[in-house]
């Protein structure tokens, strides 16, 4: 079952470093979390898009467009309705708006646009070993980066226990559309606990299987499956994201791209 | 929150943590019921799961959650900055309901009998306000959706769906995890998970901070008044007064569930080792 978004491409987001482009991630967030003047945001918007295109991304769009379209509306309706605001031209009860607002609201659409898409970047070029090995190597101890590369590991296979077990009641004849919330609900649990018997079920095996492999064992120094070299771009990207998010810093300092004095 | 450091000595604790997270993220993704906001957050039977997790497994449950957040951000590309509060809210999502239960009933099984309800629920809403109040204090400070909106939503669906999901879920899976040997109190030490002396008072911190983020998000006015009081009326630099006030309940309700969770060294149960006599004796059995 294909979940990860990651693709198989050699594009140079992907030739880069798994910790480089951990670490970059901080500074590139910060662009888009700069400005609140949905002129400077559709700006970052367009910026984390080339990213996009950087990290052979493109394809992947399709799958969170959708979502992409959903967050720009529902956040410029919600900030827009909710912002506090000293002079609103509109109000009824706690809602009110101004042109000031809906502003406000479209920029923070693009800020979670602009979020998303350096997310969809990201992982699409980083493989989930690559994530946690870069984990490893900021620190985060061996045995809790193992876990998580396992719960990588076992989500497509638990998944498709689900979709199996959905499968095989819906042949019997439930119907998880009809109804409302609360029938519904009915209808799910009982799906979740052949998915919860079987995840008990495999611990034991797994157990067996990472202690067979030596996990606790007394060690002086681990060594890792893939090894990654560092190469001159690897400087250089760091650099460039660390560049961009101090000059996103100080233009707004200086009152660029700010249309309400919070974030 | 010393049982969330040693549980990593235990090769089925490290386990359990992977495989509470892959079901959390496994069965969140597909299984959607009706959606709160749109794009947001819906409401999704797996919010029962760290509940019943958490009271089943323990530190590992609050660990897993975490993790399954953010293999569920990583598979939906939404990694980002606000994966950082989502990892922390969830964790607090099965941490405050395992510890809560402790403070509560002590040794006592959570084994979802009907008479348990009234424990069951106050615990589970609790984790659902912990995970709300921070959630939601971390993605409105970063100005990405409204502090009430998102608060709420998530307090609505973790502590009600939780809840009910939860009460449904603990009966059946009880008896499954003990009879593999798989509950927290069969692995870890008595010493590893038995509370402090302090943790009912961690319990009503944990209380009032869930409290103070619930009323924040209700009545702005009411928060905005509180910050004004203690002297940040207009907030913190570019934090509104409302999304500070999320801010300081999210810390008094991670400093309560310090306070609930074992401070003092515990005697370790037994270090983690390859059971090689667990294996001699299956062999044995087969043949």
């Amino acid at each position: 079952m294909k979940m990860s978004l990651y693709r198989r491409v050699n594009s140079p987001a992907h030739r880069r470093h798994p910790v480089v482009k951990l670490l970059a991630l901080v500074p590139l967030f910060v662009l888009p979390l700069a400005f609140n003047d949905p002129v400077w945001s559709l700006a970052v918007f367009v910026l984390t898009l080339g990213l996009v295109a950087l990290a052979g991304a493109l394809p992947s769009l399709h799958r969170v467009w959708g979502l992409g379209a959903i967050l720009l509306v529902m956040s410029t309706l919600l900030w827009a309705l909710m912002l506090p605001e000293r002079e609103p031209t509109w109000a009824l009860g706690p809602l009110h708006a101004s042109p000031i607002s809906l502003l406000y609201g479209l920029a923070m659409g693009l800020r979670l646009n602009a979020l998303l898409m350096i997310g969809v970047a990201y992982v699409t070029c980083t493989r989930p070993e690559e994530f946690t090995f870069a984990l490893r190597r900021i620190g985060v101890p061996a045995t809790a980066t193992l876990a998580l590369s396992l719960t990588f590991r076992l989500v497509p296979m638990l998944a498709a226990t689900a979709d199996t077990v959905t499968q095989a009641q819906m042949a019997r004849g439930l119907d998880l559309r009809r109804g409302g919330p609360l029938t519904r609900l009915k209808r799910y649990v009982p799906l979740i606990v052949p998915i919860m018997a079987y995840a008990l079920r495999s611990a034991d095996d797994l157990t067996r299987a990472l202690e067979s492999r030596g996990l606790g064992a007394a060690s002086r120094g681990r060594t890792e499956y893939f090894e990654y070299d560092l190469d001159a771009w690897d400087v250089l990207l760091p650099v460039i994201a660390l560049a961009l998010a101090a000059v996103a810093i100080w233009a707004r300092l200086q009152g660029y791209g700010e249309i309400v004095g919070r974030l | 929150m010393r049982d969330t450091v040693v549980m990593w000595r235990y090769t089925k604790m490290v386990v359990l943590v992977a495989l509470t997270g892959a079901a959390y993220a496994a069965i969140m993704i597909p299984f959607k019921i009706a959606t709160i906001v749109p794009g947001f957050t819906e409401v999704r039977p797996a919010a029962g799961i760290p509940v019943v997790c958490g009271l089943l497994f323990g530190p590992a449950a609050a660990w897993g959650a975490a993790f399954g957040n953010v293999v569920g951000d990583v598979f939906g590309g939404m990694l980002g900055p606000g994966s950082v509060f989502g990892f922390i809210g969830n964790f607090m999502l099965a941490y405050v309901p395992y510890r809560m239960w402790r403070a509560l009933r002590g040794d006592r099984p959570a084994d979802g009998s009907p008479g348990q309800l009234p424990w069951l629920i106050p615990c589970a809403v609790a984790g659902a306000l912990a995970c709300a109040a921070i959630i939601g204090f971390g993605v409105a400070a970063m100005g990405m959706v409204p502090y009430s909106v998102l608060t709420l939503a998530i307090a609505a669906n973790n502590g009600v769906v939780g809840t009910i999901v939860a009460a449904i879920l603990l009966p059946i899976l009880y008896p499954l995890a003990r009879s593999f040997g798989l509950l927290y109190k069969d692995i870890l030490g008595p010493g590893e998970y038995t509370s402090g002396r302090v943790s009912w008072a961690g319990m009503i911190v944990v209380w009032v901070g869930a409290g103070i983020a619930l009323l924040a998000a209700i009545f702005a006015a009411l928060a905005e008044d509180l910050m004004a009081q203690i002297g940040f009326a207009e907030g913190l630099g570019l934090i509104a007064p409302q999304v500070l006030a999320g801010g300081i309940s999210s810390v008094v309700i991670i400093v309560g569930a310090v306070l609930m969770s074992p401070l003092r060294r515990g005697r370790p149960a037994e270090p983690m080792r390859p059971r090689t006599s667990d294996i001699c004796s299956d062999e044995s059995d087969a043949g």
